[in-house]
């Protein structure tokens, strides 16, 4: 009894160790993540009758369900996803696992390019993510310039530094034009520390095309970001152009990052979070590490704004507080270890 | 058929004329008026003191480094012309040192020498998995296939390079000091695998040594570098004389043909009989 016991634990590990089981873990607790956020909060539903009320229009929360929970998780599925696929494609192209799209200021650039059109171009909210996304690339620009300077290694410090200037400089801008255009900018305090509440089917679209192109173009990156993982000398000499793949991999994360700034506002920390500990899990190769750091970033901020919205319900917090909460220590760790 | 007609029938498959190389950011040219032609299907060897060009002459024909005048030709083009991915299939180089992540698994490392063979977004080909498997096999890593490299011993690790650079299935082979930090066993084991690729693949090798016997028993010509200058090049037997390591090492040797190779024994340092 007992060696029947032992043997399936065996197989259990053994299971574990190839990192696809890992790709089952993390979408089994992405499901589950997304029935729990769209069951709890103020009107609690039974998880059984999950699928009725979204199908059934009688029934009595069926418009809960369907206006208010199901885009509120589709909509932190895609942050979720972006922030965690951008922060991977970023800690590759710049070689340096402290890179993350709040850290290095892309999130800023794409929320200065956002505020943008929603103040001075009211009607066209259609605008949205792609001036976010040209924010977003300008920055891109500033730190692939660095990283591809003459240092030979791009340091954690260095880095880190660069992302801290280029930040101060863009959330003095956002400052500006929240207080300067107070009476239509979004609230400046949701937006400076990212949230998901009231997002409904309309940010979803706008969300959608930017998260889809992105998300795409990464998995067909994948091959070319396992050849900037050697050193640029091997990765030039298996005949990839290596600042040009670099600087293509920054431009997806900031696509992707566009589109999540574009509807919950700067949510951080997501980015350097996943990445680093999936790659823990199932190893740096992109081909398991792109789709399960997508899967665990969605379940991470689906699982952060339900614990944010109903914890002290009926206040709801902002998911970016609670995310950076445990993203704070974890970056003051990882960059602890790094220098020492 | 005597020495000088084999020779001239060789063809070259690579031929530096009259280069000098600068690093970027610095005064001087680390190589000096060097010219030097590799000919198909030879293992040669360059050898010399500490900075006396010859990871920088590896580097200008990787074509990592780039040459301020004179001409690099692979086969009848300039080196600069060739595209970036016929030159990766065509040629493998592989670095002193070379960096790779944590956890990344040898197959994974030895795929992505099939980069250059395949578009990028095509899937992988049953070639592509025979190449990789032969070159585990090749390497006699097979068994290690799923382990990350960072478990390996430096010896494993190198092979696991070396398998990456025959995934290629380059005809010419270019390796930067391929036995530094290894053992003695493991340095031999390597010299035979390169001499068996050497010998069944017909793959043309260039590599740096730091062990001048170990190159003269391995290569079919050295070239002695000295100073950034092509101090000589012939087979080993011609260029590794007393006088060459007098002049280029400034040590006082005596060196004797035998029948395992080239003895060679030091007897101290010495003064050069003329300045190069």
């Amino acid at each position: 009894m007992s060696s029947l016991l032992w043997q399936i634990r065996s197989r259990a590990e053994l299971a574990f160790d190839q990192p696809l089981a890992w790709a089952f873990v993390t979408a089994a607790v992405l499901v589950l993540a997304m029935v729990v956020a769209a069951t709890q909060g103020a009107v609690g539903l039974p998880t059984l009758e999950l699928p009725s009320s979204i199908l059934d229009p009688a029934h009595p929360f069926h418009a809960v369900i369907w206006n208010v929970r199901l885009p509120r998780v589709a909509c932190g599925a895609f942050v979720g996803m972006n922030l965690a696929v951008a922060g991977t494609l970023l800690q590759t192209a710049v070689r340096n696992p402290l890179a993350d799209p709040g850290i290095l200021g892309v999130s800023a650039g794409a929320g200065v390019g956002a505020l943008v059109v929603i103040l001075f171009f009211p009607g066209h909210s259609a605008w949205i993510p792609w001036a976010a996304f040209l924010g977003g690339m300008a920055t891109v620009g500033i730190i692939v310039a660095f990283a591809a300077s003459r240092a030979r290694e791009t340091g954690p410090l260095r880095i880190v530094l660069s992302g801290v200037a280029l930040q101060a400089i863009l959330f003095a801008g956002i400052a500006l034009l929240s207080f300067a255009f107070a009476d239509r900018a979004p609230s400046f305090a949701a937006f400076m520390v990212g949230s998901l509440n009231g997002l409904g089917w309309n940010e979803l679209r706008l969300l959608l095309a930017p998260s889809l192109v992105g998300l795409a173009a990464g998995l067909l990156a994948i091959r070319t970001l396992n050849l900037l993982l050697l050193d640029d000398g091997s990765a030039s000499g298996l005949g990839v152009a290596v600042a040009r793949a670099r600087f293509g991999a920054a431009c997806i994360a900031a696509l992707l990052t566009a589109g999540a700034v574009s509807v919950a506002g700067l949510v951080g920390f997501v980015g350097l979070v996943v990445p680093n500990g999936m790659r823990l899990l199932v190893g740096p190769d992109h081909r398991i590490l792109l789709p399960v750091s997508a899967l665990a970033g969605a379940a991470l901020v689906i699982a952060a704004d339900t614990v944010a919205r109903t914890s002290l319900a009926p206040l709801e917090l902002p998911v970016g507080a609670l995310l950076s909460l445990v993203g704070g220590p974890y970056f003051l760790y990882l960059l602890w270890r790094k220098l020492s | 058929m005597s020495a000088p007609v084999e020779e001239a029938l060789m063809s070259a498959v690579m031929r530096a004329e009259r280069i000098h190389v600068r690093h970027p950011g610095v005064d001087f040219d680390s190589l000096r008026d060097v010219s030097i032609e590799v000919r198909k299907g030879e293992i040669l060897a360059l050898v010399g003191p500490n900075g006396s060009g010859k990871s920088t002459l590896l580097r200008t024909l990787g074509r990592e480094l780039l040459w301020r005048s004179g001409r690099v030709s692979l086969g009848d083009r300039d080196l600069r012309r060739v595209p970036r991915r016929e030159l990766a299939r065509r040629m493998a180089r592989l670095p002193q040192e070379p960096q790779s992540p944590e956890g990344l698994t040898v197959e994974a490392l030895v795929d992505c020498g099939r980069h250059p063979h395949r578009s990028t977004f095509a899937p992988r080909t049953a070639r592509d998995r025979s190449a990789v498997d032969e070159a585990l096999e090749a390497v006699e890593l097979g068994d290690l296939r799923h382990r990350s490299l960072e478990t390996l011993s430096g010896g494993e690790r190198r092979r696991a390079w070396i398998a990456m650079a025959l995934a290629q299935e380059p005809e010419l082979l270019l390796l930067d000091e391929p036995t530094a930090a290894l053992d003695l066993r493991h340095q031999f084991e390597l010299l035979d695998l390169l001499r068996r690729l050497n010998g069944e693949h017909a793959t043309t090798i260039v590599l740096s040594l730091h062990d001048l016997e170990q190159a003269a028993a391995v290569a079919d010509r050295l070239a002695v570098l000295c100073r950034g200058r092509l101090y000589a090049a012939g087979r080993p037997e011609k260029v590794l004389s007393e006088e060459t390591l007098l002049d280029v090492f400034r040590v006082r040797t005596k060196i004797d043909a035998t029948d395992e190779g080239l003895a060679m024994r030091v007897l101290g340092p010495g003064d050069p009989l003329r300045a190069f």
